[in-house]
């Protein structure tokens, strides 16, 4: 019951690549929040789609839905992952979570029966209660818990619409986790880099509840709304006191997806990877959305005109602008070509290579800090190998 | 196997043993490359978090088989 992590290249033929399915379904299960974080990608000031949605997924969406994924993944994976999202997908209620489990479930085991659903959910956690334990354990459906490092540096940015912290509530909800003892059943932590904060205590903090995984997100920006400097020096700091840990401590994807690139290996990381984006958004109504990240961008620039009623999945797959984040290296800017890490950071995440006037042809927005990050983390490794070694990538 | 663009400049280590390839006593670095190795070894693969100490591989489109151990 771990959330796993799709990966499908570049370690398989170009031809495969083109036709790889969506593997992970982000299911907005809930289209409202009750917290208002200063740097929420769903809510952007200028695009008030969010209000037209309706605020719960329905038991027609939830069908339809079911159905199309089923149709979609039948023979072609062995494995998918079912994210319960929003808002915050707890103000759906039980039941509603419950459905969308175990109708899709049940829809691609009738399908398929050899594929695995590996269901979790992304949550505040300021409603998690016994009730959503017991259901979460019963069902299999691992849960991450948004959190931003110390209490102060969480409260920060972490306000409910009163303007009051949310950090207890994320705690309550971590005993509850752990208090219910069922293995897996935590699936981890994500974190939303404040770059004002300390990055040893902000880590201290997140591996204090002893996570099995820790996401470090870069908060949302692009070329049109750049984001403050530092970020590259907070990582690398980051990085030696995560990588300094005797024993290992818990995995942060971010530093272990771009060790592993940095070692000739293929990355899993949504946000460096040359590898085609397995990811798909559903929302409340059935309409089928890019990467939810990407209304940030401009109004709209998430939507594909697509639904669960009248698409399947494979009609997605040949949107113009899924298909762009599905084109590995040929879709890099041609600086990230004629980069050093290139390979590595592979341009970084899509919506922040956005620039108005020539949309994602771009290097991130984040390159300077990127370039700093992995160069440091290069000269750790370098200095660690056991043999002499020039400078890396390296095939291992 | 598509050859990742940078694939020829890279410096091949692959022959080596992880005992020849990293300073005794980093665990970090062993379990990176183990996971860069597994991974190009296989395809499609899909992995587990480290909460039981493991590593594992499961094939998505075709590849390792389910949950290898690959520790």
């Amino acid at each position: 019951m771990t959330m796993k992590i799709s990966v499908e290249a570049p370690g398989i033929r170009a031809a495969e690549q083109e036709r790889a399915p969506f593997t992970d379904f982000i299911v907005k299960v809930h289209s409202r929040c009750d917290l208002a974080c200063d740097y929420c990608y769903m809510y952007p000031p200028g695009d008030t789609s969010w209000r037209e949605r309706p605020r719960l997924i329905s038991a027609r969406v939830i069908a339809a839905l079911a159905g199309r994924v089923a149709e979609h993944v039948r023979g072609r994976a062995r494995s998918i992952n079912l994210l319960l999202h929003g808002g915050e997908p707890l103000l759906a209620g039980p039941d509603v979570l419950r459905s969308v489990v175990e109708s899709v479930r049940t829809a691609v085991h009738e399908a398929d029966p050899d594929i695995e659903v590996v269901a979790g959910v992304q949550s505040n956690g300021s409603r998690l209660t016994e009730a959503h334990v017991e259901l979460f354990a019963r069902l299999g459906v691992s849960v991450g818990l948004s959190l931003d490092g110390t209490a102060a540096s969480h409260d920060r940015h972490r306000r409910d619409h009163r303007g009051q912290g949310s950090h207890e509530g994320v705690l309550r909800a971590l005993e509850l986790l752990r208090g219910a003892g069922v293995p897996g059943l935590f699936a981890g932590l994500l974190c939303v880099i404040d770059v004002e904060s300390d990055p040893v205590a902000t880590l201290d903090a997140l591996f204090a509840h002893q996570p099995p995984t820790v996401d470090l997100l870069l908060p949302h920006a692009s070329w049109a709304t750049p984001p403050s400097a530092g970020y590259g020096g907070w990582l690398a700091a980051a990085f030696d006191h995560w990588y300094a840990l005797r024993p290992p401590g818990p995995e942060i994807r971010m530093f272990q997806e771009l060790l592993v690139a940095l070692l000739g290996g293929p990355s899993a990381s949504e946000s460096a990877s040359l590898a085609p984006s397995g990811s798909v958004v559903i929302e409340t109504d059935g309409t089928i959305e890019q990467v939810d990240a990407l209304k940030l961008i401009y109004p709209g620039a998430a939507a594909t005109g697509l639904d669960v009623f009248r698409h399947g999945f494979d009609e997605a797959l040949a949107h113009p602008g899924i298909a762009a984040r599905r084109a590995g290296w040929s879709a890099l800017a041609a600086e990230c070509r004629a980069c050093t890490f290139g390979s590595v950071c592979a341009g970084g995440f899509y919506g922040h290579r956005y620039r108005p006037g020539n949309g994602f042809a771009n290097p991130t927005v984040y390159c300077a800090d990127m370039f700093e990050l992995i160069g440091h983390m290069r000269e750790r490794i370098r200095g660690d190998l056991a043999v002499p070694v020039g400078a890396g990538p390296w095939r291992v | 196997m598509t050859a990742r663009p940078d694939e020829e400049a890279m410096p091949d280590l692959s022959g080596l043993a992880l005992d020849e390839l990293v300073k005794p006593g980093n665990a970090v670095l062993e379990r990176a490359i183990r996971l860069a190795r597994a991974r190009r070894a296989g395809a499609g693969i899909v992995y587990a978090g480290f909460n039981d100490g493991k590593l594992r591989a499961i094939g998505s489109l075709t590849g390792l088989d389910d949950d290898e151990d690959l520790r």
